[in-house]
């Protein structure tokens, strides 16, 4: 296996909504409730789930955005889970992010080339010409034109603004690249350009890229790896290609066929797994494995004990947490 | 004003309705704008420069001085009603000295208090403002607390104790006015930055390493200007009205120096005899609080579009 | 009985924008009929024009949009013909609607019980108990557990997919001939899309209510819908029965998009269609696609006919009927 660029060690995340004048908080909310995992040098974790399971928050820890309640991040092989000050200055041109929404990412009152000088200015990097050539060169790699940089963002399309988003975290030759959601808020045709732009990205600057999304075959597509998040936990993590084509958490199971297939037609549909109900509240988690009360082989077991994040017997990179692997 | 119109268009585009709904809605909306609220805000600013333009013009081409006394010219009415009289277009007061030179000699000193008193307020609600929204925590809590305290205090009264206190002269009519109008700014300044500071490109910035301070000033401040700058018309409406208010209560700038309030203060004892002494000053800050609150108005309507939509 | 007439059937509409820069065409020379029970979907990507496509449907183009031409009859009635007063009658009652976000479209400070009620009060004559009655009644259709202690609730006391549910229930509670459902699913999460998915296809199936379904995702398209119509900058690109245009597509922009989505079957490369869809201010002249169409030729700058390739399948592009391009794009990836 590739060495790994980050690691997480056992994160969590609660947040308590404020506590009122007299005291009275309501239930803390454990957005993420112990998520480890790594991310392979020049590869891409896809972490998947559904909105609430905490697959953003855990982003944001990693992006040092938001400050974990207890548990580490490694970033090649140094503690960075308190770094503060100046080393925190030169953490953020080491791990950049993509956003989800290039409509919300982007400053609209800056034309493209002050969003893209925005970086350098902020690490006081190379002179005016210098940035001037660096900012060209990003525009090339992301597929615009120079003839862009005098724009505002409303003036293009959501595919192009996710380009602009994606030069701008490419600015600071970042090692990592944290992808919120790159390619939701785009139409389909525009959607393959961006995967494909993101993984010749890789190819050619050695990128290793967090990937955090709901859409499973975007994961799947240009993951190398993938973890599924049910609930603030990773109910199971594998390599993609094994995990795709045998998951074995019964939620993974269900959210894949879950997915709308465009060649499975209304005649065969109802063969799918079908989960019953919401999600429960991340305020107010089920006992034993959060999955249980949504889950068809549930069993007492399950209600009571929560089953721990392990590897397969013959495979240790193969891990799920269940009491009753598929 | 522009960006503001095209910032709301791309939002249109975004919810709800895509395709060319939104599209329309947004053609609509604009033009609606520009129609309606534009002309109202365009209306009061233009009253507001007349008044300012002729508090500089006035005086200076006044054949009278604003504090000559002519006591053989007292008391005489404006121009159309005695046009035997001495041709003094709003009359003289019991001095003998020219109303329409006093009037506007006065409006410079309102002007310049009451705007000098918005800016310092804005400044100082701005500053606090932001630190309360953005940062949070202790900070906000601090500053909000004083916000609180400062608005359940009686405003009249602290500022007839500061005047009491410290004398009534420009600068501390100026401060006084800062310390009572600072609160409106620094509530519109921190609701703003409590949303902008959700903002994708807010948490943008925060990733490529940009500071507090770079991310208030660059990101923050700059998208809070809209509500701040409705706020600050409706201020100096108030601020006006205050002032004159003090003035009248003999507790702003002292006589003979004219302000519209203490003019209005000494007409007060010959409103029978003597109308236009108190009148023309009236209709003045009545014009320039109006002004102000159109203004006020006018902008608000362009601005809470794009307000809700944040 | 003889063949049924279509619940609804569009011809040539077309919808126009005055705007400041001109009018904008975002539907032109729209037609298509849904069948009884049947579910038919409209998809295409933002600014293809499908949504403005229902909202003409429904006569809810509000000013500065017009409908300027075609027809769209619905059992019978010409739609376009009727007044105000009339058109409300229908909305609600014979056609009803849901959209995307059933947050924003719902009171937030109205009970759920008092608003799904709302279109019984407005078109029937029904007492108060047996409004609650068909209320109660509505949301157990629909699925929600205990309906008739939730009467009461806000809209905010319900998840995303319950929301979505409600909103269903007040479309449905008149028994409407034609659901008109705007990206139903997109706000919701897949596991919660699978079960609206199932809602709306027992509702169709058991009340015989034919379903517009307005939405981006071909997938869902695939999983749903009887028919489909592709449509692009405007116009409809490919239509005919689901099955078949979905697997055999005979338009470029079909076969386009189909190779650049990602699949959870499959692990071909992405072949992404190159370029942006047009802004709806674009004036397009010739066949709308070509621009981004890698097979174009020289007959690409004039309009393309409507061609009709099998039985209900029609494509607008010039080299449908021959499909030569279908030749060259199956050899270019590969396929037999």
């Amino acid at each position: 296996m590739t060495r790994a660029i980050l690691a997480a060690h056992d994160l969590r995340k609660k947040f308590a909504p404020r506590t009122s004048f007299l005291g009275h908080g309501q239930e803390t909310i454990r957005a993420v409730d112990g998520v480890s995992f790594t991310v392979g040098e020049g590869q891409t974790l896809g972490l998947v789930g559904e909105s609430g399971c905490g697959k953003s928050t855990t982003a944001r820890m990693v992006m040092r955005l938001l400050d974990p309640t207890s548990g580490s991040i490694e970033f090649q092989g140094a503690d960075i889970t308190s770094t503060r000050g100046k080393a925190l200055r030169s953490l953020r041109s080491d791990i950049q992010m993509v956003f989800q929404d290039p409509y919300e990412s982007l400053n609209p009152r800056r034309q493209v080339k002050e969003i893209l000088a925005e970086p350098f200015r902020i690490h006081r990097r190379p002179t005016d010409h210098r940035m001037r050539s660096r900012i060209l060169d990003l525009l090339d790699l992301v597929g615009l034109l120079p003839q862009h940089l005098g724009r505002y963002p409303f003036e293009f399309s959501g595919g192009q603004r996710q380009r602009i988003g994606i030069a701008r975290a490419l600015a600071l030759d970042p090692k990592l690249l944290v992808l919120d959601e790159p390619v939701s808020a785009l139409d389909v045709s525009v959607q393959a350009q961006i995967l494909n732009l993101l993984i010749g990205l890789q190819k050619d600057l050695g990128l290793s890229y967090l990937l955090i999304a709901h859409d499973l075959a975007v994961v799947k597509h240009i993951s190398h790896r993938v973890a599924v998040m049910y609930l603030g936990r990773i109910v199971e993590n594998s390599e993609s290609h094994q995990l795709f084509d045998q998951p074995r958490h019964p939620y993974t199971k269900a959210l894949m066929s879950s997915v709308p297939d465009p060649t499975v037609f209304k005649s065969s549909v109802s063969q799918r797994i079908r989960l019953e109900g919401d999600p429960p509240s991340p305020a107010d988690p089920p006992d034993g494995c959060h999955f249980h009360t949504r889950c068809w082989l549930a069993t007492e077991q399950c209600a009571a004990v929560s089953p721990a994040l392990v590897g397969d017997t013959k495979d240790e990179t193969r891990k799920v947490a269940c009491h009753f692997p598929l | 004003m522009t960006l503001a119109s095209s910032n709301t268009d791309k939002h249109a585009e975004l919810d709800g309705w895509p395709d060319a709904a939104g599209l329309s809605d947004t053609f609509r909306r604009s033009w609606h704008l520009i129609q309606s609220e534009g002309r109202l805000a365009l209306g009061g600013a233009l009253v507001l420069l007349t008044i300012i333009t002729l508090a500089f013009l006035i005086p200076a081409l006044s054949p009278f001085d604003w504090n000559g006394q002519d006591l053989t010219s007292r008391l005489q009415p404006p121009l159309w009603i005695d046009e035997n009289g001495l041709r003094r277009w709003f009359g003289t007061d019991a001095l003998g000295r020219d109303i329409l030179t006093r009037v506007f000699v006065g409006a410079r000193l309102s002007l310049l208090v009451s705007f000098g008193a918005v800016a310092g307020a804005a400044l100082v609600g701005t500053v606090l403002g932001l630190l309360a929204g953005y940062l949070g925590g202790r900070v906000d809590t601090v500053i909000m607390r004083t916000v609180d305290l400062q608005l359940a205090f009686p405003v009249m009264l602290l500022a007839l104790s500061v005047v009491a206190l410290i004398g009534p002269n420009l600068v501390n009519l100026i401060l006084v006015f800062v310390l009572t109008g600072w609160p409106g700014f620094a509530r519109t300044v921190r609701a703003s930055s409590l949303a902008l500071r959700e903002k994708r490109y807010v948490e943008a910035a925060r990733g490529l390493g940009a500071g507090r301070a770079r991310i208030m000033g660059q990101y923050i401040l700059p998208n809070a200007l809209g509500p701040l700058t409705v706020v600050a018309t409706f201020e100096l409406a108030k601020v006006l009205i205050f002032e004159s208010s003090l003035s009248f209560l003999s507790l702003g700038i002292q006589p003979p120096i004219p302000t519209w309030g203490n003019i209005m203060a000494e007409g007060r004892s010959l409103l029978e005899v003597a109308w236009w002494v108190t009148f023309f000053p009236g209709i003045m800050l009545v014009f320039a609080a109006m002004a102000a609150n159109l203004t006020g108005d006018g902008l608000n309507s362009i601005v809470d579009p794009r307000l809700r939509k944040q | 009985m003889s063949a049924e007439h279509p619940v609804l059937s569009v011809r040539n509409l077309r919808t126009e924008f005055a705007t400041r820069e001109g009018t904008v065409v975002p539907v032109s020379d729209v037609s298509f009929d849904i069948d009884r029970g049947q579910i038919f979907s409209l998809v295409g990507e933002s600014g293809s024009g499908k949504s403005v496509t229902a909202m003409s449907v429904m006569r809810l183009v509000r000013p500065p949009g017009r409908i300027t031409g075609g027809s769209v009859t619905f059992d019978d009635t010409d739609l376009l013909a009727l007044n105000q007063r009339e058109m409300k009658r229908v909305r609600g009652s014979q056609i009803s609607m849901i959209f995307q976000d059933p947050m924003t479209s719902l009171n937030p400070v109205l009970s759920v019980g008092d608003q799904i009620a709302e279109p019984l009060r407005a078109h029937t004559s029904m007492n108060k108990k047996q409004v609650s009655d068909a209320v109660v009644e509505a949301l157990k259709d629909v699925g929600i557990p205990r309906a008739r202690r939730r009467l009461e609730d806000r809209p905010h006391q319900f998840s995303g997919g319950m929301r979505q549910r409600v909103m269903i229930a007040m479309a449905m509670i008149n028994r409407p001939k034609l659901l008109i459902a705007d990206e139903p699913t997109t706000a919701l999460d897949v596991t919660i899309q699978a079960q609206i998915l199932d809602l709306l296809l027992e509702i169709c199936q058991q009340s015989r209510t034919s379903i517009l379904l307005i939405t981006h995702d071909l997938g869902v398209v695939a999983n749903i819908s009887d028919k489909v119509a592709v449509m692009y900058a405007g116009q409809i690109h490919e239509t005919g029965p689901t099955q078949e245009v979905m697997t055999q597509p005979r338009g470029p922009y079909l076969w386009g998009l189909l190779r650049s989505m990602p699949r959870l079957q499959g692990t071909d490369a992405l072949d992404p269609i190159r370029g942006q869809p047009p802004l709806v201010t674009e004036a397009l002249t010739g066949c709308r696609f070509a621009p981004r169409c890698a097979f174009r030729a020289e007959a690409c700058n004039t309009d393309p006919p409507s061609h009709i390739v099998a039985t209900g399948h029609e494509v607008r592009c010039h080299f449908a009927p021959d499909s030569e391009w279908v030749r060259q794009a199956r050899a270019q990836a590969g396929l037999p």
